[in-house]
């Protein structure tokens, strides 16, 4: 019985081992990198991108109103449109006009959009919305600052979709990254975090 | 006994009324104003009033080179969409294709959809057959 019992420890033993190997061999793949994971703290920063007249345009350029960022890609049909009306909406609603705050466009398509497509898809809205392009290489790096995931869908077409974060970053007068805009969030909330940053 | 006779009579229409087969409706499409190469999306409300339930399986329109029935949705706070080979029509509750959820994308525009506009898509259903949909464009800011 006692040898039985001895055994079998024996044999939980060698298991943790082994489990322990394993680990030791194949760690944990690393989470993906995307905004819920970060820390709100790490998200924002200083960016140079490509405005729809194809000149430089800064971050700095942003400053002295607060500003919604939103990233998606002009031939998303749905979503993309949807937000932005959403914004241009939630900032009639403000009552500060064009004031309240900027609508930023940045897409995670710059292989199709180039400054004159965001700039047709900004021009849409019937409200002033700053659309941004850049090479792949910029465009990952301001991705990067915000910690948005996108990611190309083919479509049966040969073409492709943008499978793309949805949530509006909210940066405040100086610049500074302060809230998100989550897409399933009601209209009454997001107008109380739009009020308190255009205060 | 007349009287209950009249009441089963009338018992009896009203549940003719509502039909045994599917009975679909389309009502209130819509679709965005889109810039020249951009792929657009039609919204509806698709209701079923009958007791069996339906499927969109296709929509055609001479618009577009293509007209896709497109499951969109969030995935942890990530939009994502994809190409559906049908779309269920429930009995009763029917379906609602509406912006952030399920629509029909357009792809290869002829030209773009321009607000006050209205054109026409081709709906087919499984046990309904074919239905002409006139969908109003509107500015993409106003809805």
């Amino acid at each position: 019985m006692l040898g039985r019992v001895r055994t079998l420890l024996w044999v939980v033993v060698g298991l943790a081992a082994l489990a322990g190997i394993y680990v030791v061999l194949n760690p944990p793949a690393p989470i993906t990198e995307r905004s819920h994971d970060l820390p709100m703290q790490t998200l924002g920063g200083p960016f140079t991108l490509t405005g729809s007249d194809g000149k430089p345009f800064s971050s700095s350029q942003l400053a002295g109103k607060p500003a919604a960022l939103f990233f998606g890609f002009t031939n998303c049909p749905d979503v993309c449109p949807t937000t932005l009306a959403r914004l241009a909406k939630l900032r009639k609603q403000l009552g500060k006009g064009d004031d309240g705050f900027s609508i930023v466009f940045v897409t995670v398509d710059p292989e199709r959009d180039r400054p004159e497509d965001v700039g047709r898809y900004t021009a849409l809205f019937n409200t002033p919305v700053i659309g941004l392009t850049g090479s792949q290489a910029d465009i990952e790096r301001v991705k990067k600052l915000y910690g948005v995931y996108s990611a190309k869908a083919p479509t049966r077409g040969g073409g492709y979709s943008i499978d793309h974060t949805a949530t509006v970053f909210l940066l405040d007068r100086s610049g500074k990254f302060v809230a998100t805009l989550a897409p399933d969030e009601g209209d009454g909330p997001a107008l109380d975090k739009l009020r308190r940053i255009a205060a | 006994m007349r009287r209950l006779l009249i009441v089963s009579a009338l018992l009896a229409l009203a549940a003719c009324n509502k039909p045994a087969g599917p009975a679909v409706a389309v009502s209130d499409a819509w679709a965005r104003a889109t810039a020249p190469g951009q792929g657009g999306a039609v919204y509806a409300t698709i209701d079923n009033n009958g007791r069996t339930g339906d499927r969109l399986v296709s929509v055609t329109t001479d618009r577009a080179s293509m007209a896709m029935i497109h499951e969109g949705g969030m995935d942890n706070g990530v939009a994502r969409m994809r190409m559906i080979d049908s779309l269920d029509i429930p009995a009763g509750t029917g379906a609602k294709l509406a912006p952030g959820g399920n629509h029909i994308m357009l792809e290869g525009l002829k030209a773009p959809l321009v607000a006050g506009d209205t054109f026409q898509v081709t709906m087919k259903f499984e046990r309904s057959g074919e239905m002409a949909v006139p969908v109003s464009v509107v500015a993409p800011g106003s809805r």
